[in-house]
């Protein structure tokens, strides 16, 4: 970019009330860590592991995520693919419901699953090993460099993604153990992706998660049934595809150093929102419309022609499923904060739907000064399985 | 150590065991659940021994396991006088038992007993049916037919599913540290 940042956070001024309202709002609803809680029954709380799709993608986020890649080994075929798939099925099929996995040698850790989902997703070079390359979705391809990138192979690929969620780490810790058990007979672990979110139960259930530089972060997602039949599912060929879709799943770094020096206001122009409640620069509430030819009284417009939300903005709605976790390895040897996004974008088809939106954000968004995109990788995520079936099956049976 | 693999939950009744088969009808392989009772009458009588969450071993050696839970549903006890399987060309049903001082696995002499209306599990460490002879290595995810011989005539027939597990190696393993660990000094010397 050849402008400075200062030059782009144009209409600065808008944002203070806002801040100011937030704080008085957020420090009502705190109440004492002495009070009972009502109950501990999350822990029994579980998610059908069967069904149409496959679970974890329309389920509403749970607090922590494991996302892992792997990549197939040399002798692996389409039998040994499908052996895989059945064994991994299984064990996911159980784990889900707080029965330990077959031949579970830690099977308490396997009691209190807290809404645990394992999803399977097949990257674009699975195809070519299973030797059915025309079954491949159309834009199941890594995607194209952009200009922001600075991708790191050990975030980056695979041929098979295992992405497990659920309220509770230790049975998230279980599920990736018991798996990998099963998977490292076919295959070697890539990369290993961690992400969190808020604790269940610390707000209100479906709020809209923040990331790490404090941003309300999902507004615009698909929500309802018919919202992703239209988004998320896919309705097209090849056949064993419909009802699954695409991930595109990247690793955000944020230089949350440099973002600790900018002001409130230019914190709430780079995104185009307010911190406090994630309402757009031109509404009040989180979920009211952008108003995008809204201009102050100087003339300047409310929503900086360079802010996220303008950049990103195709129509009332998302056109693809914002399913994210945020990430934190600490601080680095030289005092750096190594945290970010665990970005991940499910559509139907990536290549209308995705890559449109983050080729706009990568020739020009304010948020490109503090982030870095450092992983990338691309995975179709079949449909999900019948009672008694797998999931891959119309693949690969 | 082995005694510590050696459940006490060996003997579960069957009405426990019916809740949890209940609760595995999710599985997603119906391989590794299917049991079958050859002698079902029409009268509608229940199979009387099923065989669920039945695996076996993987390796590339010449023997291994397989396990399951087997419950008897009669009120008679039954015994498992033998087996057989499509992995391997003999098949034993083996013990852990503790002979001078040493837990060691032997064929166990009269067969498996399955008390009436309980369930037996067949794990690693305790009572398993031992596939021996493999005609190939039995690899993840493979499905091996087994066949028991009971003693009121039946057979039962279900399929293991092949799966890694380390269960029960503790002893092989620390042979083969020591072995290590032998090469290791030979090297450094």
């Amino acid at each position: 970019m050849s402008l400075t940042r200062r030059q782009l956070l144009g209409g600065a001024a808008v944002g203070l009330g806002g801040a100011v309202v937030g704080v008085g709002a957020g420090a009502a609803v705190a109440s004492s860590a002495e009070d009972a809680p009502d109950s501990t029954t999350y822990g029994q709380q579980t998610v059908p592991f069967f069904g149409a799709h496959q679970s974890g993608i329309q389920t509403p986020a749970q607090a922590y995520a494991v996302f892992s890649a792997y990549d197939l080994g040399a002798e692996a075929d389409l039998a040994s693919v499908a052996r895989m798939m059945r064994l991994l099925s299984d064990d996911a099929a159980r784990l889900t419901q707080g029965v330990p996995a077959l031949a579970d040698l830690d099977e308490e850790l396997a009691l209190s699953p807290s809404r645990l989902t394992v999803t399977f997703g097949f990257g674009p070079r699975f195809f070519d090993i299973i030797n059915r390359p025309e079954q491949r979705p159309s834009s199941c391809a890594q995607l194209p460099s952009f200009s922001i990138d600075a991708l790191q192979d050990k975030w980056s690929g695979g041929d098979l993604l295992i992405q497990i969620c659920g309220d509770d780490a230790m049975a998230v810790s279980h599920a990736r153990r018991m798996l990998w058990k099963d998977t490292r007979a076919f295959a070697i672990k890539r990369w290993q992706q961690n992400g969190f979110l808020d604790a269940r139960g610390s707000q209100q259930p479906g709020a809209t998660p923040r990331n790490l530089m404090g941003q309300v972060d999902g507004t615009t997602n698909p929500r309802t049934d018919d919202d992703f039949d239209v988004t998320v599912w896919n309705q097209d060929p090849p056949s064993w595809f419909v009802g699954g879709t695409m991930l595109a799943i990247r690793r955000i770094a944020m230089n949350l150093e440099t973002w600790d020096a900018v002001s409130r206001a230019d914190r709430e122009n780079s995104i185009g929102r307010r911190l406090a409640n994630g309402s757009p620069l031109t509404g009040r509430d989180e979920f009211d419309a952008l108003d995008l030819s809204a201009v102050d009284d100087r003339g300047l417009p409310v929503i900086s022609d360079f802010a996220h939300v303008r950049r990103a903005h195709t129509g009332p709605q998302a056109p693809f499923l914002r399913r994210g976790y945020n990430y934190d390895l600490g601080t680095t040897a030289g005092g750096v904060t190594d945290a970010g996004h665990v970005f991940t974008a499910y559509a139907a088809n990536l290549d209308t739907q995705f890559i449109p939106v983050q080729q706009t954000l990568a020739d020009q968004d304010l948020l490109n000064v503090w982030t870095t995109p450092i992983g990338s990788a691309v995975f179709a995520l079949p449909p999900g399985a019948s009672a008694g079936g797998w999931v891959g099956e119309g693949l690969l049976g | 150590m082995l005694t510590v693999l050696a459940r006490t939950r060996a003997r579960i009744p069957v009405i426990a065991a019916v809740l949890m088969a209940g609760a595995l009808t999710l599985a997603a392989c119906g391989s590794n659940s299917d049991s079958v009772a050859t002698d079902d009458t029409a009268s509608g009588s229940t199979a009387t021994v099923m065989v669920t969450d039945a695996w076996i071993r993987t390796t590339d050696g010449t023997m291994t396991g397989i396990f399951g839970v087997i419950s008897n549903t009669t009120d008679e006890d039954i015994t498992i006088n033998s087996a057989s399987n499509t992995a391997s060309s003999m098949t034993e049903l083996h013990e852990m038992a503790m002979v001078d001082g040493e837990m060691v696995m032997q064929e166990k002499a009269g067969g498996v007993v399955l008390p009436a209306g309980q369930q037996v599990v067949l794990e690693p460490g305790a009572d398993h049916i031992m596939a021996m002879g493999l005609l190939a290595p039995v690899v993840a995810g493979e499905e091996v037919e087994v066949t028991l011989t009971l003693s009121n005539g039946e057979t039962v027939s279900f399929k293991a599913i092949g799966k890694e597990s380390a269960a029960g190696d503790e002893d092989y393993h620390s042979d083969d540290k020591s072995s290590d660990d032998m090469m290791n000094h030979g090297d450094m010397s």
